[in-house]
């Protein structure tokens, strides 16, 4: 079936992809910008492994069609990380363990980061809620729910005191057992 | 890897292309919403069409006014518009656990209320279905549910949100070749699992429109099944009333997920009409819906419980209109 | 206790956490080689039939079509284990169950592939078909494999008797006894299967897979490539978990391999989620029927036990399940006398083997639920009366295992302070239910499967003058934190930051050997070895700081990547300082460590199963709430307490203890594989219900640290243990809410509905009358 040029904005970055029109998003981003970060588990809709961030809003890239993405703005998990330092999320997916096999990973971390954009102190239930589309076989999600919430007060933390974005319900106070929980952080140069 | 079978894609930008290139493809098509049911159909290669044609660039159909909801409107979109919630209040919990908020950050209301029937025979890949026999939904003879069935598909209705809509005395907009048509949502659906509906497929579910009145009905929907994400409903009741104190004053029951369509339970629910709320009329009505209805095995539980659970979810759904704390 | 650690029991981020947490891994399906084909496979639609006739001539004719390989291309037999080699890379005369692979094809792209796959034409002649154990334990018509014991489908018998049982029943005072039903369950890991084989240049064959035991798939490739081994090159892939479902060598993986010699280019095969389901590898299907006998004080006198597990098509890490049934129904307690009867039985279904918790799940489901009710008609708390017969540290089984640290005590009495159980047991309103249970499990299993000589473990450390330690071992990272381990003994033993540590783990070409990751046996024998190899670089550093200080090498500390002396005489040397010292004139330093478990066992037959050099020990509680107008169970609160000898890594134990909560409580509550007429009909992750973050309880997780002697700075396993007391604290709670047993897996909501059903016809307002009165 003939091929047609999709022009998808990717992390940032302009990609012309040859596209058949029953190939989905997470192929062309697998195989056409090489962006092997996303995965695909299920490929049914399901597992959640697939997420990336199309306008901002965490998107099934197995059910979405490529042709369907044209001129939309994705996120994926390569691009998350400036240039010195993860985001917040990663690290603290690291941080407190939210990550074992790491297959699911890309997937939480993409949910999570769409989130905390909308709401910058969710309570743990709502974590919860947000992340309950992606599937998770090793965790029993503990640690992807205390991630999130470190990640929140990170990146409060990082908005240098200044009031939360709406939708914020003021400290969630979930930072007890401060003292373990970060371990030692990886000096910056470990981890690029 | 799951592969996706060919197909042309179009993508008109306002609904009477789309009902003219759907009339150019003469029934060979399918129209995409989200795509969250079609495409996992097509991957599964359940009844592909070499056309398909997109609704997500049509502005007409993402309208959001007043209690009229354009079928292109995301459940998401719907599950933050607090204005429509504070309305018809008991969209609240049945959109937040609607199958998964991934699934809603792209499902569509048109694509919920026409949901394409499921059941353990048909929702399986091309090998599955070649190993355990085809059905009559998908290249087979003859209905693997209710053997010897031939001409009557009892695959199971799943959407969550028709049921609702039906209870608030919606009525929905389709458009087509010979232009508009309005109609009682409750009218809408047509006992069979392939047919499912009135829609002719060329038309498109404009919208969904909830009446000014609706605002003060109570309603409830209650859903049952064992994951509060993911999982379609095993089985639901929709209801709602007017109450003047504890009398009924009117009053719209659905028992959902138990048959190919929502049941639309008009004569049950008129014969309570002037009755009180009290614990004995939950009680009657709850055993009348059980009564009323007779699932198949389509789904995960057994088709008796299922029958049970109805009963179950009815009382609860006329607890909570009547204003008892939530049971569940 | 008076050890100081400065890494060992801090809560670290596993060190390959952040390639994850950035997209970097590189999974199966995320390697790209030049001149790629993909492969798609031909599999048996039917059950048990001879193949006739396979024609791939249309398929080869395609375009796009570069090969196809059938059962005539490789005819060698191959499995995970040496007694029991069964599996063929394509079904060469037979097919044994839907999924069975007939043919593989290679193709420019993957759709062409899947074209070409269904154009292969198979033609059947249909055998007779076997679903269930019951038939296959007697001589049938057609046995499903030609070694069966006396032409039936029975591949393994085991019997064990120590002991009198007999005896002890007819002393008993109450010996509860019940039967159970158990429905398979699958590892559904979320990363597919996926594998690439590339035929270098040199005639080599390389294959990159995410594989639990690189090291087996290493040798069935070279048997059915009919290669030496040296001619072989395993590569492990980032593993997108595991549990057990990637820990045997498989027919696609030498499928891949066949094609890829044929064409001589690279083929990558990668599942859909439905062929997970079909490779399957799963916990076995099962019965178990328990008796227990008891004297009026509580003290345990005997186990008797018979299990009948459903293998399906192959043998894979069956005959080990088979004594697995058995030998680890032997602890936690003092069991004097012991009688065992299992039999593993062949069917046309999707092959089981092994899953965490192997062997030791289903059997501990029925013993802890017989306990409980044991304790009831004792009228004594299951708690006390478990407590009162579990077995001592240091001591041994009745069956000879060497029982070394054990925290049972511990265990227990922590989830019963910790979880409130006091209060609540037999006291919370009808509805809802506490429940207690209790396990152990191996630390890596004693006797390798192959038996040699060659140690199970070994690690190299390599240190040139960057100061960074490469770690080299065939140990396999599956998420469960086994490259850690490594990087944790070495940057404690020498006392540098853990990111001086690079851990190599995939290339057979460069690790020494590991047997893998199965048994719960990385961190316990990986650990060791890598301590060791550690152990040998600290004593050249130290030689080197006692040249350039003229003390004594025994005398320095090593810490903050220092070398020191306190003391009067205090002297201080910079890690970079020695290692310059120990470089001169030797370059690179290299180091090695093994482990071998020492002999250890009695000497009957089937002896070997089941020893450990150590044993893990845990409790659990759990907390139910029935919906008591539907019969839906959930689990509203979780206390587990798991002796892993002692934390490495704090947070990773906590991390697979949630997890096994987690995936214990599925299967308990909502997980199974089901079949209709040996075909599976919920082959996708929406119908197979693993738990989502709604249905997973509030988990208190409480480590218990014994200190092992023998375990790497006293560690032992925490990865499988965890999981087994899970399902039975959940029945036993279901029980307490609404005086429902289960005897079956998963838990019914329809039957517990039936049951509340019958409470309320028996009598007015349901009462927890089943407090008191047994069962």
């Amino acid at each position: 079936m003939k091929r047609t040029l999709v022009t998808l904005h990717v992390n940032g970055a302009t990609w012309e992809v040859a596209v058949r029109p029953h190939d989905t998003l997470a192929l062309a981003l697998r195989d056409g910008c090489g962006l092997t970060g996303t995965k695909i588990g299920c490929d049914m809709g399901t597992c959640g492994c697939c997420t990336v961030l199309v306008d901002g809003r965490p998107v099934l890239s197995c059910l979405t069609l490529a042709l369907e993405a044209e001129g939309a703005r994705i996120e994926t998990i390569e691009g998350l990380a400036g240039a010195e330092r993860l985001h917040p999320v990663q690290r603290a997916f690291a941080e407190c363990g939210g990550s074992q096999c790491g297959y699911c990973t890309p997937g939480f971390v993409m949910t999570s980061v769409a989130l905390l954009r909308d709401n910058a102190a969710p309570s743990r239930e709502e974590i919860k809620a947000a992340i309950a589309g992606n599937l998770c076989r090793c965790t029993g999600y503990a640690k992807i729910v205390d991630a999130v919430e470190h990640a929140a007060a990170d990146l409060r933390a990082a908005s240098t005191g200044a009031t939360p974005p709406t939708g914020g319900r003021g400290d969630s106070g979930g930072d007890q057992d401060d003292a373990g929980i970060h371990g030692r952080r990886q000096p910056a140069a470990a981890r690029r | 890897m799951m592969i996706l079978p060919e197909f042309e894609l179009l993508r008109p930008r306002s609904v009477p292309e789309a009902v003219a290139a759907a009339r150019a493809a003469r029934g060979r098509f399918d129209f995409l919403g989200g795509g969250t049911d079609l495409l996992c159909n097509y991957k599964w290669g359940i009844n592909v069409q070499p056309t398909v044609i997109s609704l997500r660039h049509i502005a007409e159909l993402r309208a959001r006014t007043n209690g009229s909801v354009g079928g292109g409107v995301t459940l998401a979109e719907l599950e933050g518009d607090e204005d429509f919630l504070q309305d018809f209040p008991a969209f609240r919990r049945t959109l937040a656990r609607l199958a998964s908020p991934l699934i809603r950050q792209t499902g569509t209301l048109a694509g919920n209320v026409l949901v394409d029937t499921r059941c353990i025979w048909l929702n399986q890949t091309q090998f599955a279905r070649a190993a355990l026999g085809h059905c009559l939904k998908a290249d087979g003879p003859e209905c693997r549910v209710v053997k010897g069935s031939t001409d009557r598909c009892y695959a199971n209705y799943s959407g969550d949100l028709a049921p609702v809509f039906m209870v608030y005395g919606a009525t929905v907009r389709l458009a087509g070749p010979q232009g508009e048509r309005v109609l009682p949502l409750s009218a809408f659906f047509a006992l069979d699992g392939i047919r499912r509906n009135v829609k002719a497929k060329d038309e498109i579910l404009v919208s969904l429109d909830l009446p000014a009145d609706a605002r003060t009905l109570r309603a409830s929907y209650q859903k049952f099944r064992v994951r509060e994400a993911w999982d379609f409903p095993e089985l639901a009741v929709a209801a709602a009333a007017r109450l003047d104190g504890d009398r009924i004053e009117e009053l719209h029951l659905v028992a959902n997920a138990v048959a190919s369509i929502p049941l639309w339970m008009e004569d049950l629910a008129r014969g309570y009409v002037g009755r009180t709320l009290d614990d004995a009329t939950i009680d009657a009505i709850a055993n009348d819906m059980t009564r009323a209805v007779s699932p198949v095995r389509a789904t995960l539980l057994p088709p008796s419980y299922r029958k049970q659970m109805v009963g179950v979810m009815t009382a609860r759904a006329l607890r909570e209109i009547r204003g008892d704390a939530t049971a569940a | 206790m008076t050890q100081e650690f400065t890494v060992v029991g801090s809560r670290l981020p596993l060190v390959d956490s952040w390639r994850k947490v950035t997209g970097q891994a590189v999974y199966g399906d995320d390697l790209r080689f030049p001149n790629t084909l993909l492969c798609r496979l031909v599999r048996s639609t039917v059950p048990h039939a001879r193949i006739v006739r396979v024609d791939t001539s249309r398929a080869e004719a395609m375009p796009g079509v570069r090969a196809v390989v059938t059962g005539k291309d490789a005819s060698a037999r191959f499995g995970v284990l040496p007694i029991s080699q069964d599996e063929e890379a394509l079904a060469i005369e037979k097919v044994r169950y839907v999924g069975d692979i007939v043919a593989a094809v290679a193709a420019d792209d993957e759709a062409t592939a899947a074209a070409a796959a269904a154009a292969v034409e198979v033609v059947y002649e249909r055998l007779p078909e076997y679903f269930e154990t019951g038939p296959g334990l007697a001589p049938v018509a057609e046995p499903i494999h030609a070694w069966t014991v006396d032409g039936s489908n029975t591949q393994k018998r085991v019997e064990q008797h120590f002991g009198d049982m007999d005896a002890a029943l007819d002393a008993a005072a109450v010996k509860p006894k019940a039967h159970f039903d158990f429905i398979g369950v699958g590892h559904q890991f979320t990363e597919p299967h996926s594998v690439t084989a590339v035929p270098e240049a040199d005639g080599r064959m390389s294959l990159y897979t995410p594989t639990q035991v690189p090291h087996y798939v290493h040798r069935a490739l070279a048997k059915v490539l009919e290669v030496p081994m040296h001619r072989v090159r395993v590569f492990r892939t980032a593993v997108g978990g595991g549990f057990g479902g990637k820990s045997d060598p498989f027919p696609h993986e030498m499928a891949v391999c066949l094609l890829a010699r044929k064409v001589q280019r690279p083929v990558r095969l990668t599942f859909d989620r439905e062929e997970v389901f079909l490779t399957n590898r799963g916990r076995h299907p099962g019965t178990y029927d328990v008796q227990i006998a008891f004297d009026a004080d509580g003290r345990m006198l005997g186990l008797d036990a018979r299990a009948v597990i459903d293998g399906g098509a192959f043998a894979s890490f069956g005959v080990v399940t088979t004594y697995y049934n058995g030998v680890l129904s032997q602890g936690p307690y003092k069991i004097p006398n012991f009688r065992y009867e299992g039999a593993r039985v062949y069917t046309n279904k999707a092959p089981c083997g092994a899953m965490r918790g192997h062997g030791a799940v289903n059997a501990r489901y029925a013993i802890e639920s017989v306990i409980d009710m044991a304790a009831r008609e004792l009228r004594r708390d299951p708690i006390d009366l478990r407590l009162q017969n579990v077995l001592d540290p240091y001591s041994k089984t009745t069956n000879e295992f060497r029982i070394t640290s054990n925290g049972i005590r511990e265990c227990l009495e922590r989830v019963r302070d910790e979880s409130g159980w006091t209060a609540k047991w037999g006291k919370l309103p009808f509805g809802k239910g506490i429940g207690v249970a209790a396990g152990f499990f191996i630390s890596g299993s004693a006797l390798p499967i192959h038996q040699t000589r060659t140690p199970q473990s070994t690690v190299h450390l390599k240190i040139d003058v960057d100061g960074g330690i490469t770690a080299h071992s065939m140990g396999a990272e599956i998420g469960q934190g086994s490259d850690t381990v490594i990087a944790i003994a070495v940057a404690e033993v020498l006392g540098v930051p853990l990111d001086f540590v690079r851990v190599r783990s995939e290339d057979s070409d460069t690790a020494p050997l590991d047997l893998g990751a199965y048994s719960s046996r990385g961190c316990f024998m990986i650990g060791n070895a890598a301590r060791e190899a550690a152990l040998v670089i600290r004593e050249k550093l130290a030689r080197a700081a006692a040249r350039l200080t003229g003390r004594d090498a025994s005398e320095f500390a090593f810490a903050n990547a220092t070398l020191s002396i306190d003391g009067d005489r205090p002297v201080s040397v910079s890690y970079f300082e020695a290692l310059t010292e120990a470089l001169a004139d030797n370059g690179a330093l290299l180091a090695k460590g093994w482990y071998q478990a020492p002999r250890m066992g009695g000497t009957y037959k089937g002896a070997g199963a089941g020893l450990a050099p150590a044993y893990s020990f845990n409790a659990c509680v759990a907390e139910v709430d029935v919906d008591v107008e539907t019969g839906l169970v959930r689990c509203t609160r979780m206390t587990l307490a798991h002796d892993c000898g002692r934390a490495l890594n704090r947070l990773a134990v906590e991390g697979q203890i949630e997890g096994c909560m987690h995936m214990g409580l599925g299967q308990a509550l909502l997980e199974e594989m089901r079949y209709e007429r040996g075909r599976i009909t919920n082959p996708n992750l929406l119908d197979y219900k693993i738990l989502g973050p709604f249905e997973t309880p509030e988990m208190r997780v409480i480590v218990v640290e014994s200190e092992d002697r023998e375990g790497p700075f006293g560690a032992k396993e925490a990865g499988e243990g965890p999981l087994i007391p899970v399902l039975p604290a959940l029945g036993n709670a279901l029980y307490d809410a609404v005086g429902y047993r289960s005897h079956e897996l998963p838990v019914r909501p329809a039957k517990v509905f039936q049951h509340l059903q019958t409470l309320r016809k028996g009598g007015a307002t349901p009462a927890k009358t089943w407090e008191t009165n047994g069962r």
